[in-house]
């Protein structure tokens, strides 16, 4: 049964003084279902209608029709937002308060036990790297990405069964994302729903199970994603044209080799899908031990960029086809 | 009754600079011209006041900031959140008259003149009266606007009021006198508890009234507030 439904949801919001502009919609009769434990990312352009999505969820905009349901429950019955946890776009945090305070302050309000608070914050603010001197310091000083992760520790407060994160890595350092895999990693294997609006699609394809492109307030493709897949990785390696080019033949038995597959022949480039970062030094290690002439590697467009620019989220890999003329 | 709100609400109003500052002179004035007539009156009207202060914004600045959000991601609905707030600007508007009452008591007690305990009991109610009704019209202003244009709409009331109000005495229209004073009366709820001291019968009526504005104002606010919508999308 899933966890979160939503169903031929309709959002417009007036335009102009008093609506006198007519209308605008922002969803269009959008239907999903997020299953527990699932991890969904949510792209598109701007404007498309993802943060109005997520508004409806949490409750905060009034959809025109349609039904929203999280476990059979009203968006705003509160004990659903009891084990509701959000991220939003906008840091717009109580900058009076101390890192502490705040964490304490959303700690009371989750309902959460008093004998406990000071450890839970303590332990969630280490757990996204703000030590004591940070956690003491008031929230107006804190940096862009040091608000960031005080807005995810509260987030995670009470380890929440729904989790609705909007661009949480926006402004977040490389050691900062580490964690947020590690983060998400664990609240997925716990059985939480967590939602991701965001625009790094590379992040999206690697922490979310599934990705639902959302395009004029509509749902255009809904696809999985490597983690929800284990879609092969595909490495474009462009090879020299001074030197013939090995056949077909020769070069599935050197991807084979190095537990890769030759997915054909795309000019000038040959195309092979690796498991991993390491399946591809593999491959190259192989294909260089093989003389063949390797002049360039790169890996191919993600799915969700070609997703995002334009193309069907169907889009099957092209098949192989031998290299022109190749020599064995 | 929520402790955490009403103390995270109450911190955050004390410890902005300009707030602070206000209160300052909405207190302390009064409590100097205590200690200059002798009389306990000038701390009578300064619950009013400061429940404006510390009402002001108290919704439309978290909408518009957008903290508002975050708050109600959390198991706290929204008409809590109002009526919360409502009674955290009557509570700290009748802790600092009545910490200003003690203090003008002492400075009476300085001059050897005995203030009446029936008149400082009296004081105190009309205090707490006036209180829970401007902070609740300011609490209901607050759902309509953002930041704080519910100062705005209550100097805006206040302006055309006192404007049609000597319209009214200058071309004597008592229709027009008696609707200005109904709508001061709504703009800044009070109830005067004068017959406690006086042993005559409470004015019903007056009861009623100031009653029903201060419900109809909370109800209105929550009513707006339940239909606003929250996010930066919908303008």
């Amino acid at each position: 049964m899933p966890a979160i439904v939503v169903e031929n949801l309709v959002k417009s919001y007036a335009r102009g003084m008093g609506g006198l502009g007519g209308r605008v919609t922002a969803l269009a009769g959008v239907s999903l279902a997020f299953e527990p434990g699932e991890t969904v990312g949510i792209i598109g352009p701007n404007g498309a209608g993802k943060t109005t999505l997520l508004g409806c969820l949490l409750g905060f905009l009034r959809p025109d029709s349609g039904r929203l349901s999280i476990e059979g429950r009203a968006v705003d019955d509160l004990e659903i937002r009891a084990v509701t946890g959000y991220l939003p776009e906008r840091l717009v945090l109580d900058r009076w308060m101390s890192g502490m305070a705040f964490m304490q302050y959303h700690h009371a309000l989750a309902r959460l036990p008093a004998g406990t608070r000071h450890q839970d914050c303590r332990t969630l603010l280490d757990r996204v790297g703000l030590d004591r001197e940070a956690a003491g310091r008031r929230v107006g000083r804190y940096s862009r990405g040091m608000l960031q992760r005080l807005a995810l520790a509260q987030a995670l407060l009470g380890n929440p069964r729904f989790l609705y994160l909007d661009e949480p890595i926006s402004g977040v350092d490389p050691a900062g994302i580490v964690t947020f895999r590690e983060i998400l990693s664990g609240l997925s294997a716990g059985g939480a729903t967590v939602i991701i609006n965001s625009h790094q699609l590379s992040e999206v394809e690697r922490v979310c199970h599934r990705v639902v492109f959302v395009k004029q307030g509509r749902v255009e493709a809904m696809d999985t994603t490597r983690a929800g897949a284990a879609h092969a990785r595909v490495l474009r390696v462009r090879l020299s044209t001074e030197q013939p080019v090995p056949a077909a033949d020769r070069l599935t038995a050197i991807a084979t080799g190095a537990g890769g597959t030759y997915r054909g022949w795309t000019p000038p480039d040959a195309r092979f899908a690796v498991a991993d970062d390491a399946g591809a030094t593999r491959l190259l290690a192989a294909l260089l031990a093989a003389g063949v002439a390797v002049i360039e590697a790169s890996p191919e467009e993600g799915r969700l960029e070609r997703l995002f620019t334009g193309s069907s989220a169907s889009t099957p890999m092209p098949t192989p086809t031998p290299p022109p003329g190749g020599a064995s | 009754m929520n402790p955490t709100l009403i103390a995270a609400f109450l911190r955050q109003r004390f410890t902005s600079p300009m707030r602070a500052g206000l209160l300052f002179l909405v207190t302390v004035f009064p409590l100097g011209a205590v200690a200059v007539t002798g009389t306990i009156s000038p701390l009578a009207g300064i619950a009013s006041p400061i429940a404006l202060i510390l009402a002001a914004g108290a919704i439309g600045q978290d909408v518009a900031s957008g903290t508002l959000q975050l708050l109600l991601v959390r198991p706290v609905s929204r008409p809590s959140v109002l009526l919360n707030r409502w009674l955290a600007c009557v509570l700290a508007a009748v802790g600092l008259t009545l910490a200003m009452l003690v203090l003008g008591t002492l400075a009476l007690l300085l001059r050897h003149t005995h203030p009446d305990g029936l008149d400082l009991v009296r004081i105190v109610l009309e205090s707490a009266c006036s209180a829970a009704g401007s902070a609740a019209v300011m609490a209901m202003l607050s759902t309509l606007v953002g930041g704080l244009g519910d100062v705005g709409l209550l100097v805006a009331a206040v302006i055309v009021t006192q404007t049609f109000a000597g319209l009214a005495t200058l071309e004597h229209w008592d229709w027009l006198a008696r609707t200005c004073t109904e709508i001061q009366g709504v703009i800044s709820p009070q109830l005067g508890w004068e017959w406690m001291v006086h042993g005559s019968p409470p004015s019903w009526f007056a009861i009623t009234s100031w009653a029903s504005t201060v419900t109809l104002a909370l109800a209105a606010g929550i009513a707006r507030l339940n239909r606003r919508e929250l996010s930066y999308a919908a303008g």
